[in-house]
């Protein structure tokens, strides 16, 4: 039911086409069947072979048949077969796939079936068995059947094996339900999606299959009309009386690709995951240019009054508001916040690597003395990995498999220092035991799957660091990593700053990180900085109520303490419609005012930090 | 009640003797699980903490029976779990539940809060009005609304859905709570909020809690004895204060010398990283060296030793 509620809203081109077509051709065969006068399988030598007129909409085959009457007959049969080779081959699919990723005994069995089925190519098979089974109706629905369930099966047993998976499957079998409880309240729901798409593609390649079939007369038996068996008939007399095939050859096409549209378009909204996006090229974003660039010398990096949004089908979201922060040659500056506080999105946003629906809007980024957030992908890209390295979180994933540590290390020190071949070599291998690697040559040679996630981590910061980059930025470098492993890799992070003399822009959501590596500090809350200031002033005097109250929690969990003080509600929602201060709702300090009006980010009275509370100053 | 009283000669609710659990591929042989015993009493809470791929979750999966024991004795109010068969077991789940980690993969996406709830619910309750009654009160007991039954999880954030899920876990009226990184992903405000919710729920239930965690600073607010885990043993158990102020073996010093915190955020750093590296390899592999002895260290504080 969910589905269906979902599908209307998200119906698209795809499936709105497939549907009219279809209705098209269900109406024209019910209709035709009322309208037309002639039976399809009355033979009239002294008509045959007539060119269409008003007697014959489409013209005699070669034994004064009518095609018209045989067209809207054979559409039903055709679709018929098609619905009923669907039908039980999704039945039949869904159970033996469901059964072989829930017990291990009957998957050898099933699957190793349905191996040796999809071992044949389909069509062959088709054919064989229709030559053992003999023709008709019937024989045609089952040996069709027999030919498209182990897709279905496939793709049930893969799907099922997904959301068993998942922990909520996991949580209900610990409140002890039954099996079939599981599979009817739990995995059918959540297979409905590739199962319908599946079953629809199944449902056109039947028709084809029926169509090709009878075309080699192994299928529906001669009178009985059927599309395939009426192309075969005609195709004797193509040059003399071309109607008798492109009639009924038009509706299989017609009927097939209708088909297929509306399996395009379900998997389109069915799965998440192949969402597409606007592009946002077209979209003009408004350069904020009364804003003076007083590059100081020593600024490396500056970011002005960024706003970026989200867009989507119906909505723009501000996912960041109005964010300046600036970095100096050599300095560390660590941005906080909760997940959904936009400071991920910050940083990605200074190489552009959001995702494409995501974009700047206003405001500017620069970098020493050019404005990066007006340059071009290709100009970006020298500057990437040359003066800007990036670390991200999942260290697994943003090495690629198919290389060697060496040849991924080895890529950028070639394209922006250009080295010379022993050089690159002597580079690693010095990179590596800045990294801490203790076996340089063996590991260079590795492939990042036989690395742990710490090693992972450390060829992704070697990398990074590759070209000697005046700035680093770490978007939770080692949130993904154990608490040891962390605290290597923080100790190599300290270390390269030191030593190369590096500026960094940390993100994390983990006080303890962003205090061990910062000497300045932003706070970040629902997408715009809440306060600014060096690492010593925020730990031990904090302004705002918001860095308070997680530096707290912090502390408070760390020397176990007995009552944890809680602050209650939760973050605020992108694009929620807030009046007054963001952390109004949560705050214990709030006035009358924190609600009705927003806080603008000031100075804060005692020295050179930024917070944005009315009550602070 | 108070960390010091709760667990005085209690009553042991679950008891795990000698538990072993292995991982077999093609090429290797993984020991997961490697002669774990602990029990667990009456209202207490029992934490297991270690880095991934120390047996953590095994274990716990084990005690659900997710997963089979290979060796050893599960004993659940002196009922040996793993010996059950699935007829019994059925009868017997509803009193271990589970919280996971994930809050965004613990709920099935398509059905609707009331209906979760009511699953669960209906296990000791069967009078449908009897059912909606009581999970609008699951729902008020951890922080919820009752307008939030007709809405899908999807509507919720990390924080809600959360709740949601203990909502669901103490629905049977569980002895045991496994949380199997329970607050790892959810913020630290929003887990404070947590475990905070775990604390007033196990004060009015009295359930006890087997807390699984990578988080030292959360173990050590939540639990009263903790067992450290490395390479599939258990390496040191005591009394939360007792570990966190007097660690003996090399690999829990380790693992509270890596946290970061803010007061001691530059000692952390160590000028030689090679050296760093060396010695957490050096922990790791002693532990696969030895023997099954323990150290008493005091009455319920023993530290795994190489002898």
């Amino acid at each position: 039911m969910e589905t269906i509620l979902k599908l209307r809203e998200k119906t698209n081109a795809y499936i709105l086409t497939g549907i009219v077509l279809l209705t098209i051709i269900l109406m024209f065969s019910t209709i035709g069947l009322f309208v037309s006068s002639f039976d399809p399988l009355d033979t009239a030598p002294a008509m045959r072979l007539k060119i269409p007129d008003n007697l014959h909409w489409m013209g005699t085959d070669d034994v004064g048949r009518d095609v018209f009457a045989r067209v809207v007959y054979g559409i039903r049969i055709s679709i018929i077969i098609g619905l009923s080779v669907t039908l039980i081959s999704g039945l039949v699919g869904t159970i033996a796939g469901i059964s072989a990723a829930y017990y291990s005994i009957t998957s050898k069995f099933i699957m190793r079936v349905v191996d040796s089925i999809m071992a044949f190519p389909t069509i062959i098979l088709a054919i064989v068995l229709s030559g053992i089974m003999g023709a008709g109706m019937r024989n045609i629905i089952i040996v069709l059947s027999i030919s498209y369930f182990p897709m279905i099966v496939r793709v049930v047993r893969n799907a099922t094996a997904e959301v068993l998976a998942t922990e909520y499957v996991k949580s209900v079998e610990v409140l002890g339900k039954r099996d079939t409880y599981i599979i009817l309240n739990y995995i059918l729901p959540n297979i409905a999606a590739p199962l319908i798409v599946q079953m629809t593609y199944t449902f056109a390649m039947a028709i084809l299959n029926e169509s090709i079939l009878s075309f080699l007369g192994v299928g529906i038996q001669i009178p009985t009309p059927s599309l395939g068996g009426m192309v075969s008939d005609g195709r004797n007399y193509i040059s003399i009386a071309p109607w008798i095939i492109c009639f009924p050859g038009l509706m299989i096409s017609w009927l097939v690709l209708s088909l297929d549209l509306l399996g395009d378009g379900l998997r389109e909204v069915m799965d998440p995951k192949r969402v597409q996006f606007d592009s946002p090229k077209n979209v003009k974003t408004h350069k904020d240019s009364s804003i003076a660039s007083d590059i100081k010398e020593q600024d490396l990096l500056r970011i002005d009054h960024l706003s970026v949004v989200a867009t989507d089908e119906n909505q723009t979201t501000e996912i960041v508001t109005d964010v300046s922060l600036t970095v100096q040659n050599g300095e560390t500056m660590g941005i906080i916040g909760e997940s959904g506080c936009g400071k991920s999105i910050t940083a990605m946003s200074i190489l552009k690597l959001t995702e494409p629906n995501v974009y700047i809007n206003k405001g500017r980024i620069d970098w020493r003395n050019i404005c990066l957030s007006e340059l071009s992908e290709r100009r970006l890209r020298k500057i990437c990995g040359k003066e800007i390295g990036m670390v991200f979180q999942e260290p697994m994933t943003c090495l690629n498999p198919f290389f060697t540590v060496k040849q991924q290390l080895s890529a950028p020190i070639k394209l922006h220092l250009g080295l010379s071949k022993t050089d690159i070599h002597l580079r690693c291998i010095s990179l590596m035991q800045d990294v801490g690697i203790k076996e340089p040559e063996k590991t260079l040679k590795a492939y990042p799957h036989e690395l742990s996630g710490g090693m992972c981590q450390r060829v992704a910061i070697a990398i990074a660091i590759s070209c000697n980059p005046k700035l680093l930025i770490a978007d939770e470098p080692t949130t993904a990593l154990d608490v040891t492993i962390q605290a290597q890799i923080l100790g190599i992070l300290k270390k390269l700053i030191h030593t190369n003399n590096m500026a960094l822009l940390i993100i994390s959501h983990d006080m303890g990180v962003i205090a061990s590596l910062s000497q300045n500090i932003t706070v970040m809350y629902g997408g715009e900085i809440v306060e600014q200031d060096t690492r010593d002033n925020i730990i031990s005097h904090a302004s705002h109520p918001y860095t308070k109250n997680l530096i707290n929690a912090a502390e408070e969990l760390y020397d176990g303490a007995d009552e944890l003080t809680l602050v209650t509600g939760n973050v605020p929602r992108p694009g929620e419609n807030i009046m007054g201060c963001k952390f109004a709702p949560r705050c214990t300090f709030c006035t009358q005012k924190c609600y009705s009006e927003h806080p603008p980010l000031t100075q804060k009275e005692s020295g050179v930090g930024l917070v944005r509370c009315w009550n602070c100053n | 009640m108070t960390k010091e009283d709760s667990h005085k000669a209690p009553p042991p609710l679950l008891e795990i003797k000698n538990v072993c659990k292995s991982f077999v591929s093609k090429t290797s042989e993984i020991k997961a699980v490697d002669r774990v015993s602990f029990t667990i009493g009456e209202g207490e809470t029992y934490a297991l903490v270690g880095e991934s791929g120390c047996g953590k979750t095994t274990t716990g999966r084990l005690i659900l029976r997710l997963l089979e024991v290979d060796e050893g004795e599960i004993l659940f109010e002196g009922i040996p779990l793993h010996r059950l068969t699935k007829r019994e077991l059925r009868k017997k789940r509803h009193n271990i539940q589970v919280i996971f980690q994930n809050p965004y993969g613990s709920l099935n996406p398509r059905m609707k809060i009331s209906t979760l709830l009511a699953e669960a619910i209906s296990i000791r309750i069967e009078k449908p009005s009897d059912i909606q009654a009581e999970a609008e009160r699951l729902l008020l007991s951890v922080g919820l609304a009752k307008e939030h039954l007709h809405k899908y999880p999807h509507e919720f954030s990390g924080g809600q859905r959360q709740r949601i899920c203990i909502a669901k876990a103490i629905a049977t009226h569980p002895k045991l709570i496994i949380c199997d990184e329970s607050v790892s992903a959810l913020d630290l405000l929003v887990q404070a909020q947590i475990l905070g919710l775990f604390q007033k729920l196990q004060k009015e239930h009295g359930f006890s809690y087997l807390f699984i965690s990578h988080d030292l600073s959360v173990v050590r607010y939540m639990s009263d004895r903790i067992g450290v885990m490395c390479n599939g043993r258990i390496v040191e158990e005591g009394k939360s204060d007792d570990i966190f102020e007097n660690p003996q073996h090399s690999y829990t010093r380790l693992l509270l010398a890596s946290l970061p915190t803010l007061k001691n955020s530059d000692t952390i750093i160590t000028t030689d990283i090679q050296e760093d590296t060396e010695a957490y390899q050096k922990a790791l592999c002693d532990v696969k060296e030895h023997s099954n002895t323990k150290r008493k260290v005091n009455q319920e504080h023993y530290v795994l030793t190489s002898q």
